[in-house]
């Protein structure tokens, strides 16, 4: 997976304009505002209807008003009575069985989940989170749209509405109520899914003695290979320099540069090495500072080392094997073991540490997306624009440009901000590019690219080219070391070395630097978003990651609660059932509905910009949307076939929507719902043109004037889609804070809408009636 | 309101008139159903003064209307005209409840709570501080003597302990006014009896009490007041002693006469016309005064002209 979305700071989300001249809370504000009016036009309505317009008049006043007092004087004490029976209520309707079918899920889970799986983090996360959600948002459903109407059925609101019990804090009691019970289940739940998930992705390794092997040059042991066995799934290999060990002492130096013991094992305390000694000499030599120690230190297993060190004043002598080093597994199933080697009795042993970097959270950092063409060229010959797509390799994902292998085209990006001191270990590079294969090769294996770090301030400081394999759908690491070589073998640094100010620097000043990705191989392609490659920042904590996964559920709880009750105030239990279902299933179909509800709005004006730039295209031109609505403006004067139908302003508004960039085949053919239902008693095909006549020119009319329908009623659906980040979590990328902030300001907006719907609808509801 | 509740109801005739608790003007009530179509005419014009410190009975058969207009003066229902003011407040208002306490036909409590739960959650619900509601609801459970069974859960309860703990629900705000939903249902001949001393000790404490109910003897021991309410019109309202005085006949019983007074009597008696049977008043029961107000009502529909 890849972040795609880009998430503004929660602040300038909220309160600046994002691009149509709205900001998130005067969008909120504008459509609270609207549906106040709608609201409040059709009470009136409705009241005028029963008792006339005056008296319907003088009853909106006086509920309007008396909205105002419910809300300003609502009372803690009795919200907080509401919400406890609510949540004694929750309990009493045995919402604990959601919790037992969870965890007889997670007992049961282990069957079913394969540990050997290309990334077990993501199925085992994604498992549990998937499962959570749905359990919850059944629960919340099921408690909150069916306890108003149950109360009233039973009567039971008989004897809380005849006390002095205001509306604004029945609605909200429940809201709260049923939210905190659906809390307490969370809590346990993600509990357990934490320490599920933990321990069935902990796991050791064993290493057997004859699973070393040394490895010999020119007579001499340079290194150790070794290998796990086979438990899990997967097997790790690690390499263990053969002049690594160093004898089983810790060192620390202070501030007067003294090298003092901390830590010995049994076998250097048998040597008379004991903490506190303060290291002064090594085979003769006095230490200078640590690094120089610890590189004197090592050496070959098994091997002998003289110390000088000095107890309390007085100096003597130890003689201290090397006995261990310490290294790290290759990176298998994302993840890798540390490995302690030890030299015992003449033989290495392996001690496997737990798996690392199997739940991290990843900080990507991106970069802004560039393209050149195969003659290297960044900018567009027709447009004179600069690149911002690759080539189209036809009907791939649309989302992906591509570059042609062995030439010059290249994918560029930016990266800005870079600051040395983050990146004390070089840069580190996720990359996950996709590979379009214009010749079969291996398909097993990946393809050879290459990168390139470029000073984007002075483009001759550029690195060698480092050299990688692409291959599909995995998440490749490359790091980019603080010391680097140009082609031509001279010393580059990367940050720029305060101890050789005149090394050339590849990161500007201002901290920007680009990175130019190009494939390598004839006749084969790269495939690459924005989002395909980033900078990785230091990884955020797993466990924090992990509560705003369960925060972003608990988000959707309130947000479903809140629904149903809002629906329940005034629909009977199942309907109420069924309408909060719908509502989250069209919710969570917001942009099928959106593209939809385009496609038959802007029927004629889409065939338009389709005939326009078909034309365009047989003579090589590309058309900019201004282009496009004036050639269209000429055509219709001139009377063109095709070109009679559409209107002007409509034109104007799909190419400011950017529709024309909407993929043809992902556009919804056949028209809306009465259309759709024509074509399919009459058995037409999707696409073809039906004859118009006054039947269909109706139907078509009906079904845009749906649309337009459904069009608003977008603006008040909650994006469910949107608010699910345990993708995040499961994959390991960082969930941002501002994503997390941007989904509870929305869920909020949503609740307080609902809650205030709730309760005008429940107040002006006769309760016995 | 205290001060005064303290006063008995004979108080009454005093020159004074107490204030009124629940006045209904002209309020109508229309059942509709989905489409607006109008389904039932459930109470027509109806006009009501209910005063402090008296029991008010509200009587009628079923489909009468005396549950809608209860409903109506709690907020429970909206009227299709008119209005129904409690303490001089709009019915639909909600801080008229906070001096209300309602018993209501079954009581609908939540089953899952206990009664001490109940309580402290209604009590809650009148922003009672915890202290305040302890006390209150030990009281309360003591007086209708569910002690015994306060920590088991209503479901578990008899008809006649849920009555109990309705009631004693109904109390929990110690209000100026109580409606009363059919009492006395549901219970035992000496749980009636207590429910009617209850509701007279209510009264004494000065407390305005409507009761709405078909046991008509509960209501003629302790009603002071009644209104009979047919097909959603009042056919009869006044003091029940007063009511129930058959004013056509006088009964005359005599002791202690000389047959020469006897005489002297008798000759007036026939010199009018009449035979003396006793010298008195009668009274009828409640019942015949019902069955005689609906069999009227059912002859001659329409309004009757009340007098008081």
């Amino acid at each position: 997976m890849v972040v795609e979305t880009q998430v503004p700071p929660f602040l300038s989300w909220l309160l600046s304009d994002s691009g149509d001249g709205q900001s998130a809370l005067t969008t909120f504000l504008f459509t609270a505002l609207v549906l106040f009016g709608l609201a409040t036009m059709v009470a009136f309505l409705v009241a005028a209807f029963r008792y006339g317009p005056g008296r319907a008049f003088s009853s909106i006043v006086r509920g309007l008003g008396g909205g105002i007092v419910d809300f300003v004087r609502m009372s803690p004490r009795r919200i907080l009575a509401l919400s406890w029976l609510a949540f004694r209520e929750a309990f009493r309707r045995q919402i604990w069985v959601g919790l037992v079918v969870f965890l007889v899920i997670l007992m049961f889970a282990g069957w079913f989940l394969d540990p050997s799986s290309d990334d077990p983090a993501r199925l085992y996360l994604g498992n549990v989170l998937n499962w959570t959600t749905l359990l919850m948002l059944v629960m919340a459903l099921y408690l909150s749209s069916l306890s108003l109407p149950a109360d009233i059925k039973n009567r039971t609101i008989y004897t809380i509405v005849t006390k002095p019990v205001r509306s604004s804090e029945i609605i909200l009691g429940r809201i709260v109520g049923f939210t905190a019970a659906c809390t307490v289940l969370l809590v346990i739940m993600a509990g357990a899914s934490y320490v599920f998930v933990s321990r069935a992705l902990a796991h050791r390794h064993v290493v057997v003695v004859d699973d070393i092997v040394p490895v010999k040059q020119n007579r001499q042991v340079v290194r150790y290979d070794g290998k796990t066995k086979l438990p899990y799934g997967h097997q790790h290999h690690f390499t263990v320099p053969a002049n690594s060990f160093a004898p089983g002492i810790e060192l620390s130096e202070d501030a007067a540069g003294h090298l003092t013991v901390q830590q010995v094992t049994a076998a250097a305390r048998a040597a008379d090495v004991k903490p506190g000694d303060i290291l002064t000499a090594i085979n003769g030599a006095t230490v200078i500072g640590l690094d120089t120690a610890e590189e004197q230190l090592a050496g070959a297993p098994g091997s002998n080392i003289q110390l000088t060190l000095s107890r309390g004043g007085a100096s003597h002598e130890a003689k201290v094997t090397r006995e261990a080093t310490e290294v790290f597994t290759d990176i298998e199933k994302g993840h890798r073991h540390r490995v302690v080697v030890r030299w015992v009795d003449g033989k290495l042993q392996a001690d496997i540490g737990p798996a690392e970097g199997m739940l991290v959270a990843r900080v990507p950092i991106y970069g802004l997306l560039r393209f050149r063409d195969r003659q290297g060229d960044p900018k567009d010959p027709s447009t004179w624009k600069i690149r911002q797509k690759g080539i189209s390799v036809g009907k791939l994902f649309g989302y992906r440009s591509y570059i042609e292998g062995n030439t010059l085209a290249a994918a560029v990006w930016t990266f800005d901000d870079l600051k040395a001191d983050q990146y004390p270990q070089g840069l580190p590079l996720d990359a996950s590019i996709r590979v379009y294969r214009g010749q079969r090769g291996r398909v097993d294996q990946g393809i050879t690219g290459s990168l390139t770090v470029v000073n984007p301030a002075k483009p001759t400081i550029r690195s060698r080219e480092i050299i990688f394999t692409a291959k599909e759908f995995t998440l490749d690491r490359i790091q980019i070391p603080q010391q680097l070589t140009d082609s031509h073998g001279k010393p580059l640094a990367l940050f720029g070395d305060a101890s050789q100010p005149n090394l050339p620097s590849l990161v500007t000043p201002d901290g920007r630097v680009e990175v130019w990705v190009r494939c390598v191989e004839p006749a084969q392609y790269f495939g690459m978003a924005r989002a395909d490659l980033y900078v990785r920042g230091a990884d955020a904590s797993y466990t924090m990651n992990f509560v705003k996964a369960f925060f972003e559920i608990w988000l959707q709880i309130v947000l479903v609660t809140s629904l149903a009750v809002l629906f329940s105030s005034f629909l009977s239990g199942p309907v109420a059932v069924l309408l909060t279902v719908t509502t989250i299933l069209m919710g969570f179909s917001c942009s099928f509905i959106a593209n939809l509800a385009n496609s038959v709005i802007y029927r004629e004006e889409l065939k338009v910009i389709e005939l326009v730039r078909q034309g365009a295209a047989q003579r090589g031109l590309y058309l900019t949307p201004d282009q496009t609505f004036a050639k269209a403006h000429d055509l219709r004067k001139d009377n063109v076939d095709g070109f009679r139908v559409y209107d002007e302003a409509r034109l104007k508004t799909a190419l400011r929507l950017e529709l024309d960039q909407v993929d043809v085949l992902d556009r919804v053919w056949g028209g809306g719902p009465l259309e759709a239902f024509y074509r399919l008693i009459t058995q037409r095909n999707l696409m073809i043109d039906l004859e118009m006549n006054w039947a269909i020119r109706t139907m078509q009319f009906l079904d845009k004037g749906l649309m337009h329908v459904m069009q608003y009623l977008l603006h008040v659906l909650p994006d469910f889609r949107r608010f699910s980040d345990t993708d995040y979590l499961a994959n390991g990328y960082n969930i941002q804070g501002a994503r997390v902030g941007q989904h509870a300001a929305v869920t909020l907006a949503f609740a307080l809408a609902a809650f205030i719907g709730g309760y005008f609808i429940f107040r002006h509801r006769e309760m016995a009636a | 309101m205290a001060q005064s509740a303290a006063a008995p109801h004979h108080a009454r005739a005093a020159s004074a008139e107490p204030e009124v608790v629940i006045e209904t003007r002209n309020l109508s009530k229309v059942y509709r159903d989905f489409w607006g179509r109008q389904k039932v005419r459930a109470l027509k014009a109806l006009d009501l003064e209910v005063r402090q410190g008296e029991i008010f009975g509200l009587l009628g058969p079923n489909g009468s209307g005396k549950t809608t207009t209860l409903k109506i003066i709690l907020g429970l229902l909206f009227p299709t005209s008119g209005e129904a003011l409690v303490f001089g407040r709009s019915a639909t208002e909600v801080t008229k409840n906070e001096r209300i306490g309602y018993l209501p036909e079954e009581s609908y409590l939540y089953k899952f709570l206990n009664a001490v739960d109940t309580l402290d959650f209604y009590g809650r619900l009148f922003n009672i501080s915890a202290e305040e509601r302890r006390r209150r609801s030990k009281e309360l459970i003591e007086m209708v003597g569910l002690g015994w069974a306060q920590r088991r859960p209503l479901k578990e309860y008899s008809k006649g302990m849920t009555r109990r703990i309705g009631l004693a629900q109904a109390l929990i705000n110690d209000p100026d006014l109580l409606l009363l939903d059919e009492p006395t249902s549901g219970l035992d001949p000496i749980g009636t009896r207590e429910m009617k001393d209850l509701i007279l000790k209510l009264k004494a404490q000065g407390k305005t009490i409507v009761v709405c109910s078909h046991q008509l003897a509960d209501v003629q021991d302790v009603c002071d007041r009644i209104a009979i309410l047919y097909q959603g019109e009042l056919k009869e309202l006044g003091r029940v002693d007063s009511l129930l005085k058959v004013r056509d006949v006088t009964q005359v019983q005599m002791r202690g006469m000389s047959p020469a007074a006897q005489a002297e009597v008798r000759a007036v008696l026939a010199k009018h016309g009449g035979e003396m049977v006793s010298w008195d008043n009668p009274t009828m029961t409640l019942e015949e005064l019902f069955l005689t107000i609906v069999n009227e009502s059912q002859a001659r529909p329409g309004k009757r002209v009340i007098k008081e």
